[in-house]
């Protein structure tokens, strides 16, 4: 890939509570190009949302601390920005929408004024051209434009998550992360709004970070995926790579707990164990407990990076030395 | 045939400012000894309501409820606790369907001693470790808070809580969908096995299509309180003809590289008040005529074991 | 397989344990020592007062804090150390005994309107009623009517605040309410008054607590107004409020006589406040340690 908007390397973020010490991403890395969409799938705690607040800069310090680690954004590194910088990079080159479209919005604002506040902010022009790209936005995201003067509690969960992606995109940001943006909706919903996500991101050509648990969202609408648990990365790769020719024990594990809808199975499978209290990591790979091919030597040393090609990676030796070719 | 539950065009209406919600509106079915019974729809479709009314957790509107034989539309204080040793609810949400302040033995052993089951606290104390061993909790999780536990393990304390008084019957209201897919996986093996070794019957309430395939035997399809498919599990997935089914079906995202043909409704979900007559999926559905808006359709057996309330079924599926 | 240990209830176990949560609260545990310590002076008041509360020594009016009066004298050269440890022994029993009036009373109905919706609105605007009547004026009104002395005193104060726990209480108990395992608790057949008792009320009085304890404070200036109006305790007994209103006439020229009585009173609600934080947090099994 010749072009990089953002590089991520190893980004490590603590949190610090009460004598103890959170380890919510460890040495995590990634990039991505222009008009890429990349997906960052893991279970709950994996420390996904930590490194979408990290490249924010939105890291609620304290408790949370960026201990090491660069965020490369337009060749620019987010972590040594001042404030002010940042808060123009926010909003501007960088937008993020949350998983909840019901506690995003402002109750007492109609949705007009919420999508032409961020538009006032990171613009010169008057407040009558902010209200037209209001509407304009709306009508992006399907909602009649008159619908500008409406209140919040007027639109349904759906027409929500749209109003939130309208003024995620009204600056016309360079990068959008998106935290599990369709999980609080229904199926049918989130079908509406993943197809339109999916038009808006040919239509603007903004690159995505799409934040979910869901590897039937990824494979709808992202390029390449990062498998992420307990703070890593640990596989990475185009969707093909992922999908077709996963390596990694978690990321087969991953695959294989989906209930199929297409295929009968008595019993489904299970990773065996629980995820890691980021208080107290394993040793070594950070997956070795709950991993069935765990060797001695998989309690004691951190692996390296296993690159299989250009674009896939595995953090398994496994996926090296061939122990991957299973039936 | 030996049917554990029958419910027979059963109503649950509830009154609102805005009028009359029509939350459940005439389902009926048939629940055999050691089935399950998936009942899927979206948000707002009645589905949750229907299981708290089998249960009387609510009182029905109208309708049958025949339990084991018996009718329990109507019942009093006294019978609705005998009755609730016998059929039993897992909730939603494993974090709020437990009492923060309780152990978790505390909690198991609530039925246990409601019911005044055992005389000896020992006995006591035996039954709630079988239980605890019986869901996969480990013994130095007895004194534990729910709050120091994952969600997972919280749920596994919600079945172990409804499995305490023997019950024959469960209500399982969405219990697996505020947990992580590993965790789902574990908790739906985990209500297979218990089903197999105790000859539960379920009914199994969800709005992921992919999870009550593996464990349902049969399924019904909800919208705006109405049955509007069902058959069973096996051959809904091979055959469906309700135009709402198809569209719910084709809406999950796969995880798979090519995906399926998807059918993208119109609009949204609505809420079933001042139904009057007509097919409540009209509005969003991509067949509709003129006489969906007139009149509501009935469900009818369009194959053997399969029924569907769809006007236009025979002609939208070809048959 | 043996039975283990364990897998027993401990007995009293929530308070055992929030017990056990509490000692490790430092702030709690010296807000407590306060707490215990002035209740002992008001019991053994006369052991540790250097003066009788009603000496009078005019020749030694207005003497600021020295050796000899370690808080000074008042305008009638009374000991004023020894009448703020006397007036603690009026003053820590009429504000906890009102207080505790108002929470059982205000707290029971809050509970019963939230829990039996039919009743809900008699209580409640009963209690609107209540409270639209000024706080002062129903505790005047509740004193004339049953007279005088401290214990009637008590009764008016506790009343005459009722109303507000009994709105905190329902506000509770209805959030407390809509959850599953209250519906969870009626699923696995728990009679009413067992959901009350063990699932709704320990999880509802946190925010009465913490109100009770500001409460303290209030109850022990209402008292003080209303013996100021002559419906309550009488001089020459000293109560913190009531040395409070006669130090108020002298506040310009002589500041011992408001700042003691003052500092008593502030020392009482402070630590209340903290005990009961504290309370709150240690009876939560959700926040660990």
């Amino acid at each position: 890939m010749s072009e990089i908007l953002l590089e991520v390397k190893d980004l490590v973020i603590h949190y610090f509570t009460d004598g103890e010490e959170a380890c919510a991403v460890n040495g995590l890395s990634f990039d991505l190009a222009p008009q890429e969409v990349i997906g960052f799938v893991g279970e709950t705690g994996a420390g996904k949302t930590t490194t979408a607040l990290g490249i924010m800069g939105l890291v609620p310090n304290p408790p949370g601390r960026v201990l090491n680690g660069e965020i490369i954004f337009q060749g620019k590194d987010l972590l040594k920005a001042s404030e002010a910088e940042m808060r123009k990079i926010r909003g501007e080159k960088i937008t993020m929408i949350f998983q909840d479209p019901m506690t995003s919005l402002n109750p007492v604002l109609t949705v007009g004024d919420q999508i032409a506040e961020v538009v006032l902010l990171h613009n010169k022009m008057s407040k009558k051209q902010a209200m037209a790209r209001a509407m304009e936005m709306l009508e992006m995201v399907g909602i009649p434009g008159a619908r500008c003067s409406e209140y919040p509690h007027q639109f349904s969960g759906g027409m929500k998550q749209r109003v939130v992606i309208a003024i995620a995109l009204a600056c016309n940001p360079e990068l959008l992360i998106a935290d599990e943006p369709t999980t609080a909706l229904d199926v049918t919903i989130q079908a509406q709004v993943l197809d339109l996500m999916r038009k808006l991101k040919e239509d603007l050509k903004t690159s995505l970070i799409m934040i979910t648990h869901d590897l039937g969202v990824v494979a709808e609408i992202c390029d390449k995926v990062a498998v992420i648990y307990a703070g890593e990365v640990v596989e990475s790769g185009t969707l093909k790579d992922i999908f077709t020719d996963h390596r990694h024990p978690y990321t087969e594990g991953l695959f294989a707990s989906i209930p199929d809808l297409d295929e009968d199975v008595d019993r489904l499978h299970v990773i065996k164990g629980l995820m890691p209290s980021p208080t107290d990591l394993p040793t070594g790979c950070k997956f070795h407990p709950r991993c069935p091919y765990a060797t001695e030597r998989c309690a004691s040393e951190r692996p390296k990076p296993v690159h299989l090609s250009d674009t896939h990676m595995v953090l398994c030796p496994r996926a090296g030395d061939g122990g991957a070719q299973k039936a | 045939m030996d049917s554990l539950l029958e419910v027979k065009k059963l109503k649950k209406y509830f009154n609102t400012p805005r009028g009359v919600l029509h939350a459940v509106d005439g389902v009926s079915f048939t629940l055999e000894k050691g089935k399950t019974l998936g009942v899927v729809g979206e948000s707002g479709c009645g589905k949750s309501t229907l299981g708290r009314t089998v249960l009387h957790l609510l009182d029905p509107t109208s309708g049958k409820i025949l339990f084991d034989g018996r009718d329990i539309s109507v019942v009093d204080p006294k019978q609705l606790h005998e009755l609730r040793r016998e059929m039993q609810m897992v909730f939603q949400d494993p974090f709020s369907s437990i009492n923060p302040r309780m152990t978790v033995a505390g909690i198991i052993g609530e039925p246990l001693k409601i019911y005044k089951v055992f005389d000896a606290k020992s006995d006591y104390e035996a039954r709630v470790h079988e239980l605890m061993e019986t869901v996969g909790l480990a013994d130095n999780m007895a004194t534990k808070y729910p709050h120091e536990l994952d969600g997972g393990r919280r749920q596994r304390i919600g079945i172990a809580r409804a499995l305490a008084i023997n019950p024959k019957f469960i209500v399982c209201d969405e219990p697996v969908s505020a947990l992580d897919v590993s965790i789902q996986a574990q908790i739906l093996n985990l209500l297979m096995d218990l089903q197999d070794q105790l000859g539960l019957t379920y009914m199994f309430i969800t709005h992921d299509l992919s999870v009550v395939k593996h464990i349902s035997d049969d399924i019904c399809v909800m919208y705006l309180g109405m049955l509007v498919e069902k058959c069973p599990a096996k051959e809904l997935f091979v055959h469906n003809y309700h135009p709402y089914t198809k569209a719910l079906l084709s809406a999950i995202p796969q995880p798979k590289l090519v995906q399926r043909q998807r059918i993208l409704l119109k609009g949204e979900i609505t809420s079933p008040i001042n139904v009057g007559k007509k097919c409540r999926f009209a509005q969003r559905c991509p067949y509709a005529k003129e006489i969906c808006f007139q009149k509501t359709p009935k469900l009818e057996e369009i194959t053997p074991g399969h029924t569907i309330a769809c006007h236009f079924a025979k002609e939208i599926n070809g048959l | 397989m043996p039975m283990k240990n364990n897998t027993k209830e401990k007995k009293n176990g929530l308070w055992a344990e929030a017990w056990r949560r509490l000692r490790k609260n430092r702030m709690a545990m010296i807000a407590l020592v306060v707490l215990i310590l002035m209740v002992l002076c008001a019991v053994f008041a006369p052991l540790v007062a250097p003066y009788d509360y009603t000496a009078q020594d005019l020749e030694n009016k207005f003497v600021y804090p020295c050796l000899a009066h370690p808080f000074g004298t008042d305008n009638l050269g009374r000991d004023i150390f020894s009448r703020v440890i006397y007036g603690s022994r009026i003053s820590l029993q009429v504000g906890l005994i009102a207080v505790s009036i108002a929470v059982v009373v205000g707290g029971t109905l809050g509970a019963i309107a939230a829990f039996y919706p039919k009743l809900d609105n008699i209580i409640m605007r009963f209690m609107d009623i209540f409270m639209a009547i000024p706080s002062l004026l129903m505790a005047i009104a509740i004193t004339s009517a049953l007279g005088s002395g401290t214990r009637n005193l008590m009764i008016a104060v506790g009343l005459s605040s009722m109303p507000q726990y009994a709105r905190i209480m329902r506000a509770s108990v209805l959030t407390v309410k809509d959850q599953e395992f209250i519906e969870a608790a009626s699923s696995i057949g728990a009679s009413s008054f067992r959901t009350i008792v063990l699932h709704i009320l320990p999880n509802a009085f946190a925010p009465l607590l913490v109100q009770a304890t500001l409460g303290v404070g209030n109850a022990i200036m209402s008292a003080a107004t209303l013996s100021f109006l002559g419906l309550g305790i009488q001089p020459p007994t000293p109560e913190w409020g009531s040395l409070l209103s006669t130090g108020r006439n002298f506040i310009r020229q002589f500041w011992p006589m408001t700042i003691f009585p003052g500092l008593a009173i502030m020392l009482v609600v402070y630590a209340l406040n903290i005990l009961g934080d504290g309370l709150r947090d240690a009876l939560d099994p959700r926040l660990k340690n």
